[in-house]
């Protein structure tokens, strides 16, 4: 929706006018390296986290990963373990995995400092079928391809939110108008052929990874979001931090989550 | 209750002091025009004694004057200069009948400037309609909110935006009237255009300051914007065609007694999408424009009684391919009613409607949908004005209005939709507006006008309020509380003294003081860059507490040379209780809960406002340069710190000079500088799985560039030609304008975002956007 609506405006302004853009100096202030954690539970693969430092605005250098941190992960069964450092600022446990309806605990202590986090894995979002849509082209929304349409049931007795991943011949769709949130405030109970903006080609093959998360999960990743998308146009807000759910000032979030695949070739 | 007596006594101690002193002889009248209604703010002046007065809302004046013979001249724009000796020996009412200026041109240079140093008005700007035709404009249109933007003491949002902010405060705070009816979206094209047509506009006067006690309901200004009532007699009108506009006004009388006035106004802008569609049926159909009617009737019953009706109703409509659509609608009605009941004592009724929706509508299989919002007023206000004697004019009156809100629908559109709808719940208020005021001449030095506006306001039923555990911040709702229909939910009161003074040093020097105390009821939820059509209107309530202020304000005022320059410096500073923002990320479009996205604190303002004006026979030049601070802290914002306010600008100044170069050539130009406004910009950025999150730290910590440009524009008024051919023998006066906008081709942001580098996706940089460079335009009218 929100893309629909910066791209009608662009058209007017297109129309009325032409817009440029041109690249500012402006000199960004610079404050103290932070600590980011993405950290992920889910009921598909054991529990993992990425640590690392926010870097400064204009550096071109990857950020500094984290490799001296102890990272623990539990839940409310008494289950715990300490994860191994796998790779540079990656951590992984051999023992938890997700299991619905549990409440998960992560504890990340770096350099003297404890960074804390608890969500409840969420219900699982049942996917009814993919399913596609061809479309000749020539329609402002759609260039000439098959689109994938989603059929599912979302549960109405309960809150639920939910994030879409999308892979396109096993690769990972990743710009960042890929990453779409919603929850289920005004979703029917039954979404019958939800369309994903993208044009396949014949044999192609198309997954998605229906994840359902936690209302702050949700929170992080819709800020994170609009942050990304936010052009400063006159309907923008001021652009903010996205809010996680981990304490001490970390950035970043602790996705407790359970989630579901499907896909489909176009034949 | 001390107070309150401490006050009386001290208004009783003024009238007594005025009587004392009324040893002289007043001379009093009444200026009206051909068709016998009185002239507003016509000025009177006595030459030999260096006095004047400006008339009021039905003509009256009246000047203390001694015994003498002295020279009378009336000005008023639009007629013909009155010049006459009078002999002065007692008290004496007269009667002034003006002619009407056909030509309309030069008298006005002379209008109501002296009383800049002898009224009592501070904070107070009226737009030149004369000279704001000649200057240049965007796309050749000409447009009074522009001009506005360039007084003292107003800040804008940036290009071609017709929002404007007022001494500090935000744009909700400005009350715009149309014939007396608000305007609750007063932008075409997204803020490229404002909705009023400049060629059907009799004056436009802002008070950023010194605000009457008649007006009431927003913090920081009132723009008071009223349609021609003029009789003309035979039929006029006036025909523009321009870049992007084609407007056409007809003023007229249906009898000795009855004149109207219809316009119709369109942009034209949808001839490129139309033309590009028909050559090539895969380019988008495209609907894109907008419109504005305006109408007025005026009719006399009697010279004693007098009645117009103003209508208005401006639409933007865009649509493209049938796949977005966005919709929006002003419609406002004033009916008027004004009776004079004696000599002294003249009755003002006003009944008004206005009404605001915006649609959005997308239109995309399953996820198809329309977004709803808007807002709807009637209001009505019986104001009296009393001529006490020569030295006492009260003012005083009642007003009364209902308003309902849509904060919002979400209309799912396809049969197999995804979605369900959500309709959030119309609101209701009704607020009363109790006021007295009396402008007062204290002694030849000094005037004064004070008075007291009392409100109250009433969130009304049907409505749910609800009830949350801790903090409201936090949103846990644990209850809900139902009212009926029309039941009061909420009240709050108001008073709201306003007083303003007057010192005259000499008879071209003058300082004066002003404080107003305003309260603000309703408030308009927007946390974007510029007012934008689907910002919400929401009244106060439980949780949302009326914004106040106080601006305390002087001014030093001259006149010089004869009153051909004129000068004024006015320093205010204004503190805002309740001023509103919203927490980061806030979700105002369809939150039942709205109430939990709102932080509210305190704002407060100052500045420096100067102002310089002169006029030649050949040259009218004026500037204004404004240095101010705005500034808010709202717990729950920028980690409770203070942080600038997004229209906060440091200096601004700006430049209008119009020339005759010969006696039908005119050059004009006008030069804009203001400080670049407050942005937020990131100080850190991190990996978060495929994207890069930012980091800020501060609210508005950053500035965009200087913003400025110069315009400049040619007028030829060729030779008026009698039409032989047509039955009704007029003479056709043209008036042909080539104008270039941003004449210099300065690249100013309209906004800026951060992106990853192109080549480079690690990298990161800001970049501006820019809308116009050299934009030439070219309009033509034709008045008949």
């Amino acid at each position: 929706m929100r893309k629909g609506i910066v791209y009608f405006l662009n058209l007017v302004l297109l129309l009325t006018s032409t817009a440029c853009e041109k690249v500012l100096d402006v000199d960004l202030n610079e404050t103290d390296p932070k600590i980011v954690i993405e950290a992920v539970v889910t009921n598909t693969d054991y529990a993992w986290v990425k640590l690392s430092w926010t870097t400064n605005y204009y550096d071109t250098a990857l950020p500094e990963k984290i490799n001296n941190a102890i990272v623990v992960v539990s839940d409310n069964e008494g289950n715990m373990d300490t994860l191994d450092l796998l790779d540079k600022g990656f951590y992984k446990s051999s023992r938890i995995k997700g299991v619905e309806g549990r409440i998960y605990f992560l504890t990340v202590q770096v350099d003297g400092k404890e960074y804390k986090s608890q969500s409840l894995l969420p219900g699982l979002a049942p996917i009814d079928s993919l399913s596609y849509q061809y479309y000749p082209g020539g329609d402002l929304l759609h260039e000439e391809g098959y689109y994938p349409t989603i059929y599912f049931k979302d549960p109405k007795n309960s809150e639920d939110y939910y994030m879409l991943v999308y892979y396109k011949n096993n690769k990972l769709l990743n710009k960042p108008t890929d990453l779409q949130v919603t929850d289920d405030k005004n979703l029917q109970e039954l979404i019958a052929g939800y369309e994903v903006f993208y044009p396949l080609q014949l044999k192609d093959t198309f997954k998605l990874q229906l994840n359902s998360i936690t209302k702050e999960a949700f929170i992080f990743y819709r800020d994170l979001s609009s942050q990304l998308n936010n052009d400063g146009g006159l309907t923008s807000s001021p652009p903010a931090n996205a809010q996680g759910n981990i304490s001490n000032g970390a950035l970043g979030c602790f996705q407790v989550s359970s989630l579901k695949m499907d896909s489909l070739i176009i034949k | 209750m001390k107070i309150f007596l401490k006050v009386v006594h001290f208004f009783l101690l003024l009238f007594l002091y005025t009587n004392v002193f009324s040893q002289k002889i007043e001379f009093k009248g009444r200026v009206k025009s051909n068709t016998d209604e009185g002239l507003t703010g016509a000025l009177v002046s006595l030459k030999e004694a260096d006095k004047g007065a400006l008339t009021d809302l039905n003509g009256n004046f009246s000047i203390t004057i001694e015994k003498g013979t002295y020279t009378l001249s009336v000005f008023s724009a639009g007629y013909k200069d009155y010049i006459k000796k009078v002999q002065l020996d007692e008290d004496v009412a007269i009667t002034i009948v003006m002619e009407e200026d056909i030509t309309e041109l030069n008298a006005v240079e002379v209008i109501s400037e002296r009383t800049n140093v002898e009224n009592t008005d501070i904070g107070v700007n009226k737009v030149d309609l004369m000279q704001m035709k000649k200057l240049p404009a965007l796309l050749g249109e000409v447009d009074v909110i522009k001009n506005v933007q360039m007084m003292p003491g107003v800040q804008v949002t940036g290009e071609g935006n017709a929002g404007f902010y007022v001494r500090g405060g935000s744009a909700d705070q400005n009350l715009i009237l149309l014939d007396y009816a608000p305007i609750y979206y007063s932008s075409h094209l997204f803020g490229i255009f404002s909705v009023f047509n400049s060629d059907i506009l009799k004056s436009v006067t802002l008070y950023k300051g010194g605000i009457p006690v008649e007006h009431g309901g927003r913090l920081s200004s009132v723009l008071d914007i009223k349609t021609k009532d003029n009789r003309p007699g035979k039929i006029t009108g006036i025909l523009t065609a321009g870049t992007g506009i084609y407007k056409l006004s007809v003023q007229g009388q249906l009898r000795s007694k009855t004149s109207y006035m219809v316009s119709v106004r369109r942009s034209i802008i949808d001839i490129l999408p139309m033309v590009l569609s028909s050559v090539d049926p895969k380019q988008p159909k495209s609907i894109l424009f907008f419109h504005d009617i305006n109408t007025r009737l005026n009719h006399d019953f009697s010279a004693k009684s007098k009645m117009f009706v103003s209508f208005y109703n401006g639409r933007d409509h865009y649509n493209i391919n049938n796949f977005f659509s966005s919709t929006y609608t002003n419609t406002t009605g004033t009916l008027g009613w004004k009776y004079l009941i004696n000599e002294r004592l003249t009755s003002n009724t006003h009944f008004v409607y206005s009404r605001f929706a915006y649609r959005f509508g997308l239109n995309v299989g399953v996820s198809a949908f329309e977004l709803r919002n808007g807002i709807e007023e009637y209001g009505i206000k019986q104001d009296f004005r009393y001529n006490l004697n020569s030295f006492n004019a009260l003012n005083f009156g009642i007003s009364g209005t209902y308003r309902n809100y849509s904060p919002g629908k979400f209309i799912p559109t396809d049969g197999n939709s995804m979605f369900s709808p959500i309709k959030l719940d119309q609101l209701h208020s009704g607020d009363l507006g109790v006021y007295v005021s009396n402008t007062q001449k204290v002694s030849a030095r000094i005037a004064l006008e004070y008075g007291m506006r009392f409100s109250i306001f009433n969130r009304l039923g049907k409505g749910n309020e609800y009830i949350y555990d801790g903090a409201m911040e936090q949103a846990n709702i644990v209850d809900t509380i139902h009212y009926k229909s029309l039941e009061p939910m909420k009240t709050y009161y108001g008073f709201e003294p306003r007083i303003s003074g007057r010192y005259l040093l000499n008879e071209n020097n003058s300082v004066k003081l002003s404080y107003d105390r305003m309260v603000q009821y309703m408030h308009m939820l927007s946390n974007t860059t510029a007012p934008v059509p689907q910002n919400i209107w929401m009244p106060s309530a439980t949780y949302i507490e009326p914004q106040k202020s106080h601006q305390v304000a002087a001014g030093y005022f001259k006149s010089l040379l004869n009153n051909k320059v004129e000068f004024s410096a006015e320093t205010y500073y204004k503190h805002i209780q309740n001023a509103l923002d919203f927490k980061d990320n806030a979700q105002l479009s369809l939150n039942p809960a709205m109430e939990t996205e709102i932080r509210r604190g305190f704002g407060w303002s100052y500045g420096i406002e100067f102002y310089l004006r002169a006029t030649t026979k050949k040259v009218t030049a004026s500037l204004s340069y404004t240095w101010s601070k705005s500034q808010l802290k709202i717990n729950g914002v920028n980690n409770d710190k203070a942080y600038f306010a997004s229209y906060d600008r440091r200096n601004s100044l700006n430049v209008l000079c119009s020339y005759d170069l010969k006696p039908r050539i005119n050059i004009a130009g006008n030069f804009v500088y203001s400080t670049g406004r407050p942005m937020t910009l990131p100080a850190a950025k991190y990996n978060y799985g495929y994207v890069t999150g930012s980091y800020y730290h501060e609210r508005n910590g950053y500035r965009m560039p200087d913003f400025h440009h110069l315009d400049l524009a040619v007028n030829y008024y060729p030779k008026k030609k009698l039409k032989k051919h047509t039955p009704i023998k007029i003479p056709l006066e043209k008036h042909f304008s080539f104008s270039i906008y941003n004449v210099y081709g300065r690249r100013n942001a309209y906004f800026v975002y951060t992106r990853d580098n192109k080549d480079n996706p690690n990298k990161k940089e800001v970049v501006m956007v820019y809308l116009f460079r050299w934009l030439p335009s070219i309009t033509v009218d034709i008045k008949f």
